[in-house]
């Protein structure tokens, strides 16, 4: 069976980022060659977009339009029958001229006359000038619809409104604005919303396109918010069993546990940022404080916790060294009481080593050492962070940090989440503690459902951040 | 048993095996950190048609550790098989031995006189009492099935992990019991099992019984110290509806009554209590085991058939884009022009202190367009801009009988605009329309930044152009001089070529 392809003709001025827009479009960072530099791209290269392996729409990066005017003028200079339209450019494309000077320009009018359509890529930060009203003067010949996209639009100095009133004036009424470099899911929609606008045949591909990339992004989030989910209850139960005797002993096993942590939070961030490793994703990760997977400040600092208007939990008071807590059953209820009605209920539902082992060890002498409540509050802050900005690219990387986000403040302040609290009674939910022998010891009891609600409440307000802001 | 590339087994022989290889390649390369990378597996998962998820499998099973995987998965199916015809042996021979000692009992304690309704409540009690917390447990939601069956379940798995701490057939139980705990099959599989113990636990208590019956005598009585006789009468009759319908012969109220110990037994009513006796084991004991032992094989099946990988897994989310891409090469259907371009024409012209400056711009901001005309004085002849097309054929019609010839002819453009071929055109006709110096200005250098322009890059483009087109010289204005006031370094730059020139 073989489909229609809806075929797009992505054109423009040069250097104006239509190859960066196929990238992103494509979710492929390797096709053609990006510069900032005129005629990067001297060839018509093609790629299709695909669902499911069914291709629905090709896509065609042309050469930068460099000389309409030139042409305006060779059929001034040539003019044939009045009201001739479209055919006074067949002629054109028929002459020397076309195959020689005008070569560049002859390729990419020749590969919209082949398609369906033409999407006509703009700097908006450049004015309003002379040359480009010629190209689409030229680009009009052409006979086929041609959607102006507003690229570049992200950042500062652009001249939105000037172009659209400018191509208003010129009858191009649906203006599309998506930013190439910077990301944003809404943008993409909106693009293949208004490409149906003006092709109604094509209504029922573009749909299905549409609903597949969302699909594919909320996926990607669950996906993202999952990792995270799994980062914090590993960290939440993680606890490691330290002699309150042997001071120089404690001192390693704190250093282990929080090396161990910090190890989790880096495999954590990558595994995140590699499920975003499409268009542009390092401009994404760039603008946020990030290194290599470790974010600049060290997670175990009052800095870090500052930076996300967290203070350092009073467990640290006990004689844990920041970020951790010790569990103590002597010196009062730090965590105790908490913890020790957790275990008790977890010796009574399943965890089967839970209570007696813990009794046992304090009469012995040893404390357990945990993450502290903020620490773990800035874990899911920064993810979040790191989420929002890979999801929103440029747009949630340049935002100020406080932004009041509700679910921000909810992680900040209020009660964490009952899953956590569950995991701080389930040594055998942190892969950190890694306890047993068995390669492969069946799957803790309660830890998959509570790791699924972990991660609905990372990614509860996502979805409506980005429509909000879109 | 486990050689790697044994595909005698034939990997892939069902959905449910499919997607249990990919549960366990899953959770493999979780713990591992990475993708398996076996070029042939992934080959094959690019291959596979439709979604993302016969994706996944294809590839999943096409790993070597998915064929192992699956090998120990058929390995793993016959031992429960087995282990289930083990136990149900046991169970119908336990159900044996519950009917025999009901009725050796009988036959030696009683003299042969059987209580009907102590008999039933021993063959058929415990069992029913049963069935009624399994029906509670699966009206409770979330919950994992019989009581029997999930201790079944954790039993088999933990010896089978024990027998095999870390190879590949504790991996496979874990991702089965991970299946089975997504897809909520869990208690359908323990339901089917103890339903089917419990049916041959009838199977055997039936069979003692037509043995019992058929080759020893027994006297029917029936006894109650609390209740009536009518609540028998009832209960008998209710009991017997069900056996009376297809025809068989049971206990009308008359022989109910004369059946009562203490009355006198009637030898005809044996034959009738008995039946009532096997149809009732028959059809409240094993009929009903085996319609939900039925029911469960087919909610267990349909659960396992129906749900679907959890595509949104972070491991398999990592493996999308390699195995079902969102975008494909079309690869380039027009090649690059071969036009060599044109080199610049001419010699360089010096400046000769004939007439003024003339001043003409091309694409630039509204905004600096202003101080380029404050500029206009005896010295500088502002001619204007020359973005359109009409000024462009102006400039180049009336330049040649310019009168006097311009000392130098200054076209300023700006560093925020990307030289294309018609500003090189342009510059070029320009050029050839005087026979005075043309010069290319370029101011915006203090704006580049705020654009993420580089003015390095952009310069030496524009350089480019202008030799292309033959420009004799480029002046650029840097972020440094564009404070002081516009085009200053272009008059410095002037002075000095008009003070060589001079000497």
């Amino acid at each position: 069976m073989v489909t229609e392809v809806l075929r797009v003709a992505v054109v423009g001025h040069t250097n104006t980022g239509k190859t960066s827009l196929l990238r992103t479009l494509l979710r492929d960072t390797r096709f053609g060659e990006v510069r900032d530099a005129p005629a990067t791209t001297r060839h018509v290269e093609g790629a299709q977009l695909l669902v499911d392996g069914q291709a629905l729409l090709a896509l065609y990066d042309t050469p930068g339009l460099e000389d309409a005017p030139g042409i305006l003028d060779w059929l001034e200079a040539h003019p044939g029958d009045r009201h001739e339209g479209a055919r006074s450019l067949q002629r054109f494309l028929d002459t020397p001229d076309a195959a020689g000077r005008f070569e560049q320009e002859t390729k990419v009018l020749r590969q919209l006359q082949e398609s369906d359509v033409g999407l006509y890529v703009i700097d908006a930060r450049e004015p309003v000038l002379p040359k480009y009203r010629d190209e689409l003067a030229v680009l009009a010949l052409c006979a086929r619809p041609l959607l102006p996209v507003l690229n570049f639009i992200a950042g500062p100095g652009t001249r939105v409104a000037a172009w659209r009133e400018a191509l208003a004036e010129l009858g191009l009424h649906t203006v599309i604005e998506f930013d190439s470099v910077v990301f944003d899911a809404i943008g993409e929609r909106r693009l293949f919303e208004k490409l149906s606008s003006v092709l109604d045949q094509w209504r029922a591909p573009l749909a299905e396109l549409q609903a597949a990339r969302e699909r594919d992004a909320r996926w990607r989030r669950e996906a993202a918010t999952r990792s995270m989910a799994d980062l914090l209850l590993d960290v939440a139960a993680a606890v490691a069993l330290v002699d309150a005797d042997d001071e120089a002993a404690r001192r390693r096993d704190e250093a282990a546990l929080r090396e161990r942590v910090r190890e989790r939070e880096r495999r954590c961030t990558d595994q995140v940022i590699e499920l975003f490793s499409f268009g542009g994703v390092a401009y994404a990760v760039e603008a946020l404080p990030l290194d290599e997977g470790r974010w600049h400040t060290d997670l175990f600092t009052p800095e870090a916790l500052g930076e996300y208007g967290l203070k350092a939990g009073r467990g640290a008071g006990v004689g844990a060294a920041a970020g951790l807590a010790v569990d103590t059953l002597s010196a009062g209820l730090t965590l105790g009481v908490g913890t020790l009605t957790g275990a008790m209920l977890g010796a009574l539902f399943g965890d089967r080593h839970g209570l007696g082992r813990r009794v046992f060890n304090r009469v012995r002498g040893y404390r357990e050492l945990r993450v502290d409540d903020a620490t773990l509050r800035l874990l899911a802050l920064r993810q979040r962070r790191l989420l929002r900005a890979l999801e929103r690219r440029g747009h949630g990387a340049v935002a100020p940090l406080d932004t009041a986000d509700e679910v921000d403040q909810r992680w900040r302040s209020a009660t964490l989440p009952r899953a956590l609290l569950r995991a701080r009674a389930r040594p055998e939910w942190s892969a950190l503690n890694a306890r047993t022998a068995e390669a492969w010891p069946a799957p803790a009891a309660g830890r998959a459902e509570a790791c699924t609600e972990l991660a609905s409440q990372l990614g509860e307000d996502l979805e409506t951040t980005a429509a909000n802001t879109g | 048993m486990l050689s790697p590339s044994a595909n005698s087994a034939g990997p892939a022989s069902g959905p449910v095996t499919g997607r249990v290889v990919a549960e366990a390649v899953r959770l493999h390369e979780e713990r591992a950190g990475q993708p398996i990378d076996e070029p042939h597996a992934w080959r094959e998962g690019h291959a596979a048609l439709g979604g993302l998820e016969p994706r996944i499998v294809a590839r999943a099973v096409a790993t070597r550790l998915g064929t192992q995987v699956a090998q120990s998965l058929e390995r793993l199916r016959g031992l429960a098989a087995g282990a289930a015809l083990v136990a149900m042996v046991l169970a119908l021979v336990s159900g044996m031995a519950a009917a025999g000692v009901v009725f050796g009992a009988a036959a030696t304690e009683s003299r042969g006189q059987l209580n009907i309704f102590w008999v039933l409540s021993s063959l058929l009690g415990l069992q029913t009492l049963l069935l009624l917390v399994w029906g509670l447990f699966m009206a409770l939601p979330r919950s994992q099935g019989g009581v029997l069956g999930q201790a079944l379940i954790s039993a088999t798995a933990s010896l089978a992990r024990r027998a095999n701490r870390d190879g590949i057939h504790a991996l496979t139980v874990v991702a089965l019991l991970g299946w089975l705990a997504r897809t909520g099959g869990a208690r359908w599989a323990a339901g089917m099992f103890t339903h089917l113990l419990w049916a041959a636990f009838g199977v055997g208590a039936l069979l003692m019984s037509v043995l019992a019956l058929t080759f020893r005598q027994y006297d029917f009585v029936w006894g109650t110290t609390l209740l009536g006789e009518e609540n028998f009468v009832a209960l008998v009759a209710g009991m017997g509806a069900l056996p009376a319908a297809i025809g068989l012969d049971v206990p009308d109220g008359a022989l109910v009554s004369a059946s009562r110990i203490g009355v006198e037994s009637m030898p005809a009513g044996r034959r009738a209590w008995s039946t009532l006796l096997l149809a009732a084991l028959l059809a409240y004991g094993i009929v009903p085991r085996l319609l939900l032992a039925g029911l469960c094989r087919w909610r267990l099946g349909s659960r396992l058939r129906t749900t679907g990988l959890e595509l949104q897994a972070p491991g398999y989310q990592r493996l999308a884009p390699r195995l079902m891409p969102v975008s494909t090469a079309l690869g380039v259907v027009d090649p690059a022009p071969v036009t060599a371009l044109a080199a610049g024409a001419g010699d360089r012209r010096a400046v000769t202190r004939l007439g003024p400056v003339l001043l003409a711009w091309l694409a630039l901001e509204d905004d600096c367009r202003e101080p380029l005309e404050r500029l206009a004085d005896a010295r500088v002849q502002v001619w204007g801009s020359v973005d359109d097309r009409r000024a462009q054929a102006r400039l180049l019609s009336e330049l040649p009988a310019l009168a006097p010839l311009p000392a130098v002819v200054v076209v300023v453009s700006s560093l925020l605009r990307t030289p294309d071929r018609h500003a090189a055109t342009l510059l070029a006709q320009v050029r050839a329309a005087t026979p005075a110096p043309v010069w290319l200005a370029l101011i915006g250098a203090d704006r580049t930044g705020a654009l993420g322009i580089d003015p390095a890059g952009r310069t030496r483009a524009w350089e480019a152009v202008a030799g292309r087109a033959g420009i004799d010289a480029v002046v650029v204005e840097t972020a440094a001089t564009a404070a002081h006031g516009r085009l200053e370094v272009l008059f410095s730059r002037l002075a000095d070529e008009g003070s060589a020139g001079g000497d």
